[in-house]
Order: structure tokens, then C-alpha cells, then sequence
């Protein structure tokens, strides 16, 4: 029954339970359900890491406390002071994405990043706040930002133009990238689970062996690429805040 | 004295050996995800610059100007950020 259906089947959305808002379907699907599994599952793991704070800290504790630091000090790193009122955004964000990527793993769960749209969405989102942020922290100053310095002014009306561009490329890449990464995952898994099918129980043990490798890579970019997302939203930030070219 | 410079020669030719198992394993091992990463810069700025310039035609009504221009703009666009990429991954 599962052979003969698509390696994109994985990636389709169904609706749990139907909800219409005037002519809006906004149903309960399978990815808000996985959606709200990820959210509820790292809220549980962080309120009994943070419940009691023993001097001699349990796992949990402990690995609550090494995503903090993790996170705090990417921030530290790469925004500066500045950006610790953005700290509770980013590290949700990577919490989400990271939840999402490594839940995917998990057989019949449904994989959320792995659709454009939540990706595109999340990207969107940053690239909006990012820029209103940087509006409001340099006023028209921040135009200075497409204005590379150093540069003789005979090419500033070629490199105005490729600076706006590649500003506006950033949250097109960054959503394309969490999701053609884990969509080319997910689909090759399930090419060579297929392939297994395929030659039976003589010829199936090679795509079984390659399987079993892919799943360690995948869970790896999963891991990957929730932390360059992450970081470069505080690029992105960065650049917002203090403004050097 | 013979043997100790014999020895410090043993020990640079494996520090040399182990430096460059380093730079290799700075890749990650995952290609097909680096292959994903750096297309996906080249094909973003060509397509961004070749969308921009189809709606500002449709806006200012010049046909097929703006889409040359945007798209040769984002072209140079996606292989400088393909360049970025690359360097990177440190391919350059």
C-alpha cells in the first residue's frame, strides 16, 4: 500500500478537523499538529529544566542550560549588547526550527519546514522586523546601508542597484535554503527506503546500509540548519543595529 | 643528536599530515546539502531580479527594459553571493 504511493506523498497536508472563518480555510491540519507538538514539547522540556534550580543540575537541566548559553553567546558574538532584548525572539525561533527539523525524523511525523510557506513566512517576518528596526534605530540614515563606501562615484549607480537587490534576495534565500534542504532530505529517504521495497530481502541490504547512513546526515542538517538560520537572522540584525559596511 | 633530529623530522612530517586532515574535514560532510546551499544563492538572485523587473515593467509599462536590466543585475547578484558562499566552504 505505501510503495505505490510518491516519495512527495510525505509532504502532503491534510485537514484534521475543518474550520472555516467566513471563506477562509484556516482548518486544523496534520502540520499544525506537528506544529503544536514541537511548541508543546520544548515548553515542557524547558519548564522542568528550569523548575528547580538544584545545585547539583539533572540532565534536563542541564541540556536547558547549554541551549541558553549556546544561544546567548551566538548572540553576544554576533550582534553585541545591543542585541540582548532580541535574545527571547532568537531563541525561540531556534527552538521552533530545531524542533521542527529533528521531529521530522521521527517516522509518520509531519515535517513543517519542509513547506515554503512556514518558511517563507519566518524569514518574511525577520527581514520585515529587521528592517523596520534599523528604520527606527538610524531614521534616513539607514539609505546609507545600500551605499557602499570606498567607492568611486561613477559606479555607484551600478552598485546602488546590485546592494538593493541583494538586500532583498536575503529572505528569499534564507527560507529557501531550511526548506530545500530538508524537502531534498525527506524525498531522497524515501527514494532509497523505496529502492529497499524494490530489490527485496537478496539485493535490498546496500539501500538499506545507505539509509540508515542518510539518516545520520539528515538528523545532522536538521541540527545544521536550525543554527544557521539562527544565525543568520543576527546577521541580518547586526547589520540592522550597527550599521557598517 | 643524529637520532633526536631524525625524530623532531617524524614529528613535523605527521603535525604537517594531521594540519591537513583538518582542512579537509572543515567541510561538512553532508555534499548534496552544500550543493543545495550554493545553487540555491545563484538561482535566488537570478529569479528575485528577474520577478523585480517583470513587475516594475508591468508597473511603468516598459515591456521588456527593466526586465533586461533587473535581470542582469540580479544575475550579478547571485554570483557574487555564490562567490560569498563558496568562500565560505572555503573552495576559495
Amino acid at each position: 500500500m505505501a510503495a505505490n504511493k510518491g516519495p512527495l506523498h510525505q509532504f502532503e497536508i491534510n485537514s484534521i478537523y475543518d474550520i472555516k472563518l467566513y471563506n477562509t480555510d484556516i482548518s486544523f491540519t496534520n502540520s499544525s499538529l506537528s506544529m503544536l507538538i514541537a511548541v508543546s514539547l520544548a515548553s515542557l522540556i524547558f519548564y522542568i529544566g528550569s523548575k528547580k534550580n538544584g545545585s547539583t543540575p539533572n540532565r534536563i537541566q542541564i541540556l536547558v542550560e547549554m541551549s541558553y548559553d549556546f544561544i546567548a553567546n551566538m548572540v553576544k558574538d554576533n550582534v553585541g549588547n545591543g542585541g540582548k532584548p532580541y535574545f527571547p525572539f532568537i531563541f525561540t525561533l531556534f527552538l521552533f526550527i530545531l524542533f521542527g527539523n529533528v521531529l521530522g525524523m521521527v517516522p509518520y511525523n509531519f515535517t513543517y519546514t519542509s513547506h515554503i510557506i512556514v518558511t517563507f513566512g519566518l524569514a518574511g517576518f525577520i527581514f520585515l522586523g529587521v528592517t523596520i528596526i534599523g528604520i527606527i534605530k538610524h531614521g534616513i540614515n539607514f539609505l546609507k546601508f545600500f551605499v557602499p563606501s570606498g567607492v568611486p562615484i561613477a559606479l555607484l549607480p551600478i552598485l546602488i542597484p546590485i546592494e538593493i537587490i541583494s538586500y532583498l534576495v536575503r529572505p528569499v534565500s534564507l527560507s529557501l535554503r531550511l526548506f530545500a534542504n530538508m524537502m531534498a532530505g525527506h524525498t531522497m529517504l524515501k527514494v532509497f527506503a523505496s529502492f529497499i521495497v524494490l530489490l527485496g530481502v537478496l539485493g535490498g541490504w546496500a539501500p538499506l546500509a545507505l539509509v540508515v547512513v542518510l539518516t545520520g546526515f539528515e538528523i545532522m542538517i536538521a541540527v545544521l540548519q536550525a543554527y544557521v538560520f539562527t544565525i543568520l537572522c543576527c546577521l541580518y540584525l547586526n547589520d540592522a543595529l550597527n550599521l557598517h559596511h | 643528536m643524529k637520532k633526536l633530529k631524525e625524530l623532531e623530522k617524524k614529528l613535523d612530517k605527521v603535525k604537517k599530515s594531521k594540519i591537513k586532515d583538518n582542512k579537509y574535514h572543515e567541510r561538512p560532510a553532508v555534499n548534496y546539502s552544500i550543493a543545495i546551499n550554493i545553487s540555491i544563492e545563484l538561482i535566488t538572485g537570478i529569479g528575485l531580479g528577474v520577478f523585480l523587473g517583470l513587475m516594475i515593467d508591468n508597473y511603468l509599462q516598459t515591456k521588456p527594459l527593466m526586465l533586461i536590466i533587473c535581470f542582469i543585475l540580479g544575475t550579478l547578484v547571485g554570483f557574487f553571493n555564490m562567490y560569498k558562499a563558496l568562500k565560505r566552504y572555503k573552495f576559495f
